[in-house]
């Protein structure tokens, strides 16, 4: 196993910067998951790892070298792609074989490390059938068995989950988190799902237009978002951001949110909204930093029921907030409001955010 | 009329013009077969005869020994006819399918112009070739050669097999090169040990295609040839006829022992045909 590290690299198509000088050092042995929306430069990224897209500026190593230049054999890397690739004119056997002939290891250290990786996969009964016979969680498995017969350095991951239903994708989430850390793998993940990122990483770097907007622990992006993207992507349901302007009313400041004027009540967001730069601003609230409140209570303020989407173990409620729809969670599960219903609702202003409204980056 | 019976009729009535068709296209080969056995008087006689009454080989040993000296024999033309179509084959499948593979996977400039012009070559009658393919052949010295003729006939074969091996690759994922190049390949090496092992259903198709055309040749092998014995089976069935003579046996023996080969081709690939060309028309 080992570290990788990118330096300032670069892909260009035309004038389309689809990767803009990312940086990213990933230790050995961590799970690492690049996520964002489509187009961000994730995919592209991985492959430039792999070798399989040329790089137009910067440097990538892997271990001590610097592999910028080596084909994609020569890296000492293996890949699950999100179709998984197998070889369909293969058994599930040469498949796993393939990658060990290509590299003329010996026969019986070959079938000893394809029948340790099919034993982990539980994917033994398998061997002799084409990949066309199997399922998709099964093809999943032996596009793993392959990435893991290689023993490589590093593993890339292409969006592998993608093609499979929604439960067998938990199933295998699990699996693979459990298998990288079995192995005492460096993965290189990439998805466009930030629950798998939030759930399998030891870090996440959320990427948009070609740059990485942050790379942090998934607490980190989940509590101290860099900006609004990352804010707005990262969580699920996604963070309330409500365009706001900070206006003097009465020798204080105040919060305008649409029709709402909101005064703050701690010192916390008056320190913020000292440091902010221009009037405009965008507020981040949690749909949990939200709370319905008795009617009347001192600092909330009104509104009214839009939908109500109970889940099961958690009840939704859509309000506008500022002209900004809004998802809340219920404090009761119970709760069934209609259409129109008056909702009071405190803010918990130790978890509110304020982003600048033209930069979008964090106010501290 | 009952649903049943309705559904009977209308079996009855589609068979009876699938027949009708089928006789429609089979009769003249039908008649060739029983021209091709019977005496030479018996050829003409009125009524014609289906069945020949004095059935005879005479034909057949004609075409194989002739006794004229100018007209080359039967087996030499069909000696002609199958190596020129099988190295027509081989030498357009060897430039089709790298040349099918960087339509499909590559981007460079110039692409999509190549890539018409290649298919654009198929507006043309391939008489409008003749001429100045005839000029370039002198010039080259292949006139009345194995190679003129190989090489003219790429003009025709290769476009059509391009295409055809193109929607083949496009079918396939790009994802598995990939894999290929990781899992220890090189390019080359993915793409001969990855991805020419799943055309090769696509690669019969276009062989089969490209030979049947060359096979069937008839306009540059009757220019681009000089002597008997470089003549294809096309241009030999062309001399059966002369000024003074026309030796309708000879030609029907000679077109019947022509279509054998085939037929017989196509009947034992055309499961393959098929499923190549439905895989290169419908991506999965």
């Amino acid at each position: 196993m080992a570290e990788v590290s990118l330096k300032n690299i670069v892909k260009l198509y035309g004038d389309v910067r689809a990767v803009d000088g990312v940086s990213l050092d990933i230790h050995d042995k961590e799970f690492v998951t690049l996520v964002g929306p489509s187009g961000c430069g994730k995919t592209t990224t991985l492959h430039m790892i792999a070798g399989l897209i040329e790089l137009d500026g910067g440097d990538i190593l892997i271990g001590k070298n610097n592999v910028s230049e080596l084909d994609p054999k020569d890296r000492d890397i293996a890949m699950v792609f999100q179709n998984y690739a197998l070889y369909p004119h293969k058994s599930v056997r040469d498949n796993l074989m393939f990658p060990l002939r290509m590299r003329k290891i010996d026969k019986t250290t070959a079938e000893q490390r394809v029948n340790r990786a099919s034993k982990i996969l539980s994917i033994e009964q398998l061997l002799d059938r084409k990949p066309k016979q199997l399922s998709g969680g099964q093809q999943q498995r032996v596009a793993l068995g392959r990435a893991i017969v290689r023993d490589p350095a590093v593993f890339l991951m292409d969006e592998p989950l993608s093609n499979l239903d929604a439960k067998l994708r938990v199933q295998m989430r699990t699996e693979i988190k459990h298998l990288q850390q079995e192995l005492q793998a460096t993965m290189i993940y990439v998805t466009h799902d930030q629950i798998e990122a939030m759930t399998m990483s030891d870090r996440i770097a959320v990427m948009d237009k070609g740059k990485v907007q942050q790379f942090g622990s998934p607490d980190e992006l989940f509590n101290r978002p860099n900006n609004v993207f990352v804010a707005g992507f990262i969580g699920n349901p996604p963070m309330n951001l409500i365009p706001a302007q900070i206006v003097s009313e009465g020798g204080s400041k105040k919060l305008r949110m649409g029709q709402i004027t909101y005064a703050p009540q701690t010192g916390r967001v008056h320190d913020l909204m000292n440091k902010a730069a221009g009037e405009k601003v965008i507020v981040g609230l949690r749909n949990t930093a939200i709370q319905m409140v008795a009617p009347g209570t001192a600092g909330s303020i009104l509104t009214e029921v839009y939908t109500v989407e109970p889940t099961g173990d958690v009840t939704y409620v859509q309000t506008n907030i500022g002209d900004k729809m809004c998802t809340i969670s219920s404090p009761d599960v119970a709760y069934r409001g209609r259409l129109g219903d008056p909702l009071s609702l405190r803010i918990d202003e130790n978890r509110l955010y304020l982003f600048d409204d033209l930069s979008g980056k964090a106010i501290l | 009329m009952t649903r049943k019976q309705r559904k009977a009729l209308h079996a009855t009535v589609v068979y009876a013009l699938i027949i009708l068709l089928c006789l429609f296209a089979l009769m003249p080969l039908l008649w060739m077969a029983s021209t091709s056995f019977k005496t030479s008087s018996e050829q003409f006689v009125s009524p014609p005869r289906w069945i020949p009454q004095n059935p005879t080989l005479e034909h057949y040993a004609k075409i194989f020994f002739p006794t004229r000296i100018s007209s080359g024999s039967f087996q030499i033309y069909f000696f002609n006819s199958l190596f020129i179509s099988f190295m027509t084959t081989i030498l357009a499948l060897i430039v089709a399918l790298p040349a099918s593979y960087a339509f499909s996977r590559f981007s460079f400039p110039g692409k999509d112009a190549a890539y018409f012009a290649v298919l654009g070559r198929n507006m043309f009658p391939l008489i409008v070739f003749l001429i100045p393919l005839f000029s370039l052949m002198r010039i080259l010295g292949w006139i009345n050669t194995y190679t003129g003729l190989i090489v003219a006939y790429m003009t025709f074969t290769l476009p059509l097999a391009i295409w055809l091996l193109k929607g083949f690759f496009d079918g396939i994922p790009t994802e598995l090169e990939k894999a290929g190049r990781i899992d220890g390949c090189t390019r080359f090496g993915a793409f001969m040990r990855l991805i020419v092992p799943l055309t090769a259903s696509g690669m019969t198709a276009a062989g089969v295609n490209t030979f049947i055309q060359a096979w069937n040749e008839y306009g540059f092998a009757r220019q681009l040839t000089e002597s008997a014995s470089m003549r294809t089976i096309p241009v030999g069935l062309a001399y059966f006829f002369t000024e003074n003579t026309s030796d309708w046996g000879g030609l029907m023996a000679s077109a019947f022992l022509f279509s054998v080969p085939v037929v017989i081709l196509f009947m034992i690939i055309q499961r393959f045909f098929i499923a190549a060309l439905t895989q290169g028309a419908v991506k999965q």
